[in-house]
């Protein structure tokens, strides 16, 4: 960074005069010398510098250096040479890039062979691709909300032998690539979401609610959120107030050695302090269920006496 | 297409392996003498050469200072880390700091980025490949620990480019283990990785269908490795010799090296039988000018004393990847060690004590790493791949907020590739500029999470605070290497991203590099001394 030779840009345009790796060039070195130099004798120590000899020139150079014009020359098939020059020319100048391979051009018309889609597949990527921001997520694995956690799962992995981006890994056209890109980083994230019994309610909640059309990417609750749920929860569960927490507790307790006019009467005071608190309500209903009951059967047992 | 030839490259830690698929079958390729795995060790030669390998390694001690090994436990890092901290007390060659908070090795009168240093030893698995196939290889797929952050994952592309090589695929090392013993056997279930290298430990838990590598949850340690276990026995033979002649060996470079290479021998034969005599031969002089020699023995017993806590912290990570997978160690179908260190019987009587089951017969835990990315790289060449693969991000992806928090965007075990959109809104009237700092890790503290950089967005309209809105996506590709991109949500317009404040290369520094790594192979000794320094 401290002193580029070339300013930024990311153009590779170095002092040497050699031709930067994996530029096809126009007039490669001669391609000869390089395969008798790494291949007609290979019992003779091909490659390695062992410690022994160490003023021999070096050879991994050629290996890196050379055979990159070989490939220009000596191996003429188009899609190759396009591929070549990825590893050194960035990623910006890979969709200007003269392709000389026809394979991108078909996609429009024909079924496109080379992509790995036949017709119907094609034309639902482009509908898929231009509807991916009105779809949800039940829809774009083509399922219903009701769908089972199997069936989110191999609807996934269905849409994966379609849409994973590695099936078209060698394919030249970007803009093809973006749309698969596009689609599959949206399949995982629906997938990624349904498998999630908590997210898939709340997402659920979501798109059947007024607000459908903002929801249907899932927004997570920020960590502040969940935890405040979190607290919100127990609170519920528990309680707010610190003493009807610890009446509650005698409370729980005394059910638990069946004193239940002690529960009762435990459950009455948290209630005073909480009146409420829907669980306490729940709690103190079914113990007086209860004390009603056993009043019952005393009664009964009584009269036998 | 056919033609095409694609490897598979497991650069560890302490060794590295090259595969490449022959016949529709994963080959591990052997360098010309047979070897099978290669030590990471890089070693400048005074006439300006480079030596690589099994044959390097011998001169971590003879050639202390100018042989780097270890690399991988400091690459995308940054100086200012533990890790570093701890590198600089221990290794013979020296540690200093570069531009960004970067870490830079000296040798010499030069200095190399740690990618540098590791596409040499790229560029010798790439040689290895190429002798053996006799014919040129330009394409490779890599692996990294999964537990590897989007940094040490960037700086391990770069030094793939850096050694000449397209990288198709960066590939999580137990995925790629999972893949390669998946491969040909007709498994539908699900498997644990547990995957202990020489510095790294990962689980992985995966679900294996017909066609599809499923990554459920993945968890690790990057502090955790061989080289610890190695510490232990070192750490044990120091104290005792102190004891004993009251010299500390820890003072002396060169004795530490003796050290630790007797202390690597020292586990290796442990496991294997039991019992070690470990012995360096006048490995110091005592006051009076008499060599002493280092003699002890080491039993099985004293050893798994030494390592128990680490053997155990190993399972406190599988107990986080099982409960991320909502899974019980009981529900593993099968459990495939991968790494040379799960050979000792401590760690395969615990791994079968903690899932109950024998791990996985038949996988040579050095070499099945390089086979699975043998295996992708191939599948990637062509064009009717039938597998699939799923894998996840190990960590969380943060964004700084105020007051030193982080609000997390994309959380981790989230199936890969996964893009996430933020709107962010200005806060100044005709602020030009958005800034966002970019974490990964659990905490919701900055400063216990790992900065992988800061971009800083511009060329959206100008206009009164609020009013701008700004749509910035994160996404997080196959490779698991995190982009930020950012567009004006009003207008549609992308902007413009820079970013500053990462220890990762620029495209400058990378094409720099390159050239130079190339010239050091073609320079003569003479003139690798009149190279400019390498860091760019």
């Amino acid at each position: 960074m401290a002193t580029p030779p070339d300013s930024g840009s990311g153009k590779p345009r170095p002092g040497a005069p050699r031709p930067p790796p994996g530029r096809p060039t126009p007039a490669p070195p001669a391609p000869a010398h390089s395969r008798s130099n790494r291949s007609d004798d290979p019992p003779t120590d091909p490659h390695i510098v062992p410690p022994t000899r160490p003023g021999t020139p070096q050879p991994p150079l050629p290996a890196i250096a050379r055979p990159q014009a070989q490939a220009g020359a000596n191996r003429p098939p188009p899609v190759l040479a396009s591929k070549a020059p990825a590893p050194a020319a960035p990623h910006a100048s890979a969709p200007v890039r003269p392709l000389p391979t026809p394979v991108p051009r078909a996609q429009a018309s024909a079924p496109a062979p080379g992509l790995g889609l036949d017709r119907a597949q094609m034309a639902e990527l482009e509908q898929r691709h231009t509807n991916l921001d009105n779809l949800d997520y039940f829809q774009l694995l083509k399922l219903t909300p009701q769908a089972s956690p199997e069936e989110i799962k191999s609807a996934f992995y269905r849409e994966s032998r379609t849409y994973h981006p590695d099936r078209f890994f060698h394919v030249q056209d970007s803009a093809f690539k973006e749309k698969i890109s596009a689609v599959y980083k949206r399949l995982t994230e629906a997938y990624y979401v349904l498998r999630d019994d908590l997210k898939r309610k709340r997402y659920a909640a979501d798109v059947a609610g007024p607000e459908r059309a903002q929801k249907l990417r899932f927004t997570e609750a920020t960590e502040v959120e969940t935890k405040q749920q979190v607290k919100k929860e127990q609170e519920e569960l528990i309680g707010t107030h610190p003493k009807a927490r610890q009446f509650y507790q005698t409370a729980m307790k005394d059910l638990g050695a069946s004193n239940l006019s002690a529960a009762e009467r435990n459950l009455k005071m948290a209630l005073t302090f909480e009146p409420s608190n829907a669980r306490y309500k729940e709690k103190l209903s079914e113990v007086q269920q209860r004390v009603h009951e056993e009043y019952k059967k005393s009664g009964q047992s009584f009269k036998i006496k | 297409m056919a033609d095409d030839i694609a490897i598979g490259i497991d650069l560890g830690t302490s060794y590295s392996c090259v595969s490449v698929v022959q016949d529709d079958k994963p080959i591990v390729i052997p360098n010309e003498w047979g070897e099978r795995t290669h030590a990471s060790v890089v070693s400048f030669l005074d006439d300006g050469s480079v030596l690589v390998g099994n044959a390097a390694k011998k001169n971590i001690i003879t050639n202390a200072e100018l042989t780097v090994y270890s690399a991988k436990r400091l690459i995308g890092r940054y100086y200012f880390s533990d890790e570093v901290k701890k590198a600089q007390a221990v290794m013979p060659y020296q540690i200093v700091e570069g531009e960004n908070n970067s870490v830079r090795i000296q040798v010499g009168s030069s200095t190399y980025s740690l990618p540098e240093i590791s596409a040499l030893v790229l560029k010798e698995m790439k040689a290895i490949a190429e002798s053996y196939l006799d014919r040129e290889v330009k394409k490779a797929v890599l692996t990294v620990p999964a537990y590897f952050n989007d940094n040490q994952r960037q700086a391990t592309k770069d030094a793939g480019r850096i050694a000449g090589l397209d990288v198709l695929r960066i590939l999580n090392e137990p995925t790629a283990a999972a893949l390669a013993c998946g491969f040909g056997r007709d498994m539908q279930q699900k498997v644990v990785v547990y995957d202990l290298g020489g510095g790294t430990f990962d689980v992985s838990i995966l679900e294996i269908g017909k066609d599809v590598y499923e990554v459920l949850s993945t968890a690790g340690d990057t502090y955790l490795g061989g080289d610890d276990f190695d510490d232990r026995i070192m750490t044990w033979l120091a104290e005792d010799f102190l004891a004993r002649t009251r010299l500390d060996l820890r003072q002396n470079k060169y004795c530490l090296q003796m050290l630790k290479e007797a202390a690597e021998k020292g586990k290796i034969e442990v496991g294997r039988d039991g019992v070690a005599e470990i012995l360096c031969a006048g490995i110091c002089q005592d006051a009076g000018g008499k060599v002493i020699d280092l003699r002890q023995t080491l039993s099985m017993d004293a050893f798994n004393k030494m390592v128990m806590d680490l053997v155990q912290r190993t399972f406190k990570v599988c107990d986080e990847a099982l409960q991320s997978a909502r899974m019980t160690a009981s529900d593993a179908d099968a459990v495939i060690l991968v790494g040379g260190p799960t050979r000792l019987p401590i760690i395969k009587n615990s791994v079968r004590h903690y899932f109950q089951k024998e791990p996985m017969e038949g996988v040579n835990p050095d070499e099945v790493v390089a086979m699975g990315a043998a295996l992708q790289a191939h599948a990637l060449m062509d064009t009717a791949t039938s597998t699939f693969l799923v894998d996840v991000t190990p960590l969380s992806l943060r964004i700084g907020t105020v007051g030193g928090f982080t609000e997390r965007i994309i959380d981790k075990n989230t199936p890969v590739p996964i893009d996430k959109s933020k709107t962010f809104t200005t806060s100044r009237d005709g602020q030009e500029k958005v800034k966002i700092r970019v974490y990964q890790g659990e905490s919701n503290k900055a400063d216990e999470c790992e900065m992988l950089g800061e971009f800083e967005f511009g060329g959206f309209r100008i206009g009164y605070r609020g009013e701008v809105k700004i749509e910035v996506t994160f996404e997080i590709n196959t490779d698991g290497i995190v982009n930020v991109s950012a567009a004006d949500l009003e207008t549609g317009q992308m902007t413009s991203t820079t970013i500053s404040l990462s220890s990762g290369l620029s495209e400058n520094d990378i094409q720099q590099s390159v050239e130079s790594t190339r010239q050091i192979q073609l320079a003569t000794p003479q003139d690798l001394e009149d190279l400019p320094d390498l860091g760019g």
